[in-house]
């Protein structure tokens, strides 16, 4: 009967007026309020560690997944390497198959007076082909002999070149030994271009000075000290070698053709080694043919 | 002692009520833990200064909310009264006092919530309400299963203690 009375009493509360407990609502808040800061900042707390172990989980995940992108693309650009690489001596090889000559080139020593004296007296050279070659000489030999002959496949017109500059050209073969003729011989000529590979086309001869000519080169070609001066790639078919660079040019009034001087590339000293262009023709051309 | 620890645990339960509750909350349901503080001690102090305390625990939570105050001490007096005329009847294991106390909120949501309808304030259709009553009285059961369980593991000699009733 009490707790009926009891919940009659507590009901009847609720036909106060709403504002009669205000104070007392107030009253009630404040003293809550210290709990509730502290489980407020809790709960902060625990969102802040949430979010923290979310990113680094997420973090880490995203990390994964870029170390992951980042070894696919290198195997992917490792993998077009080797691609690109393969295709490039594909068709390399593919061009050089195509040729019907093959450039190469032999490794020819120079030899000297006590060579060649040492050679002659055992008859291993006639002393015919020492035309214009002075082993006794101290000065800068126009002519060498060198220890590649015809057992060589050496032959005459082959170039002689030293450090890719052109220095002479073979104009005799022995058996054992050839005589190499130096550019700047008086007898010597060869078809160059001038500036480029496929600048206009002159002759550069030997004049027995330091210094070579470039001729038939027309007036309306513009020519500059310093031009280089290429041998004829159709002609070499290794490409283009330097024979030297334009030291002097000029144009004499009514001439149809410049006055060009050269210096060679090749040093002035007499070289010890050579090397000696020599021509082959391509097997993939000419097999199956007798 | 046991009355410190009751205040200490009411001031607890409001705090948590007022500051955390709507954390736990599912949409538009939110948990209700001082009414369930005050049908818990009914249920496992089934004599009267249990229901008094209930139903001041109810005035506290009507103070804290927005409604009148008085029908939720009311409600709650009532409704452990029957909680404890049940409980002399069907036992009092963990289940059975889960069970009540499921019921025991429901019931007194939907006093509550009938009563501050009756009074005025703006309520929702009575089926969305009495849904929204069973809807919040499971989420509290549920949430406060985990007390439930330790206070019964806390209290076994009570399994068998008369029921008070005035």
């Amino acid at each position: 009967m009490m707790l009926v009375l009891l919940a009659a009493g507590l009901a009847g509360l609720s036909l106060a007026p709403p504002g009669a407990f205000a104070s007392v609502r107030d009253l009630v808040s404040r003293a809550l309020l210290p709990a509730q800061q502290t489980l407020l900042a809790g709960r902060a707390g625990l969102a802040s560690g949430r979010d923290c172990v979310a990113g680094w989980f997420g973090s880490s995940a995203r990390l994964a997944e870029l170390e992951k992108q980042v070894a696919e693309l290198r195997e992917e650009n490792e993998r077009y390497r080797r691609e690109l690489g393969v295709l490039g001596a594909q068709a390399a090889s593919a061009d050089r198959d195509q040729r019907l000559l093959r450039p190469g080139a032999i490794d020819a020593g120079v030899l000297g007076r006590q060579a060649l004296a040492f050679l002659a007296d055992r008859r291993l050279i006639d002393r015919g082909q020492l035309h214009g070659v002075q082993p006794e000489s101290l000065a800068v030999a126009a002519r060498l002999v060198v220890d590649r002959g015809d057992d060589h496949r050496t032959a005459i017109g082959q170039r002689a070149t030293v450090n890719a500059g052109v220095w002479g050209r073979v104009v005799q073969v022995g058996q054992h030994t050839s005589t190499v003729q130096r550019l700047t011989d008086t007898n010597y000529r060869d078809v160059v271009r001038l500036g480029a590979a496929d600048g206009p086309r002159g002759i550069v001869e030997g004049t027995g000075e330091p210094l070579c000519r470039v001729r038939l080169i027309e007036t309306t070609v513009p020519v500059a000290v310093g031009d280089v001066v290429l041998a004829d790639a159709r002609d070499t078919v290794a490409g283009s070698l330097a024979y030297g660079r334009v030291v002097r040019a000029e144009r004499n009034v009514g001439a149809s053709h410049w006055d060009i001087w050269m210096e060679p590339a090749v040093p002035k000293e007499t070289p010890a080694r050579l090397s000696l262009l020599q021509l082959e023709l391509n097997p993939a051309r000419v097999a199956g043919k007798p | 002692m046991k009355m410190l620890g009751l205040i200490l645990a009411l001031y607890v339960a409001a705090a948590v009520q007022t500051s955390v509750a709507d954390s736990l909350a599912i949409g538009p349901i939110v948990p209700e833990f001082l009414p369930a503080l005050a049908l818990m001690l009914v249920l496992y102090r089934p004599v009267t200064s249990s229901l008094v305390a209930a139903g001041a625990i109810g005035l506290l939570a009507d103070l804290l909310g927005p409604g009148r105050v008085g029908p939720g001490g009311a409600a709650l007096v009532l409704v452990g009264m029957a909680l404890q005329a049940a409980l002399a009847r069907v036992g009092r294991n963990a289940l059975v006092r889960g069970l009540l106390l499921l019921v025991g909120l429901a019931g007194w949501g939907a006093i509550d919530a009938l009563a501050g309808r009756w009074l005025g304030a703006p309520a929702l259709p009575i089926g969305a309400l009495l849904g929204r009553v069973l809807a919040m009285a499971g989420l509290t059961t549920l949430l406060c299963a985990p007390v439930l369980l330790v206070v019964h593991w806390l209290t076994p000699g009570r399994l068998h203690a008369p029921a008070g009733l005035a």
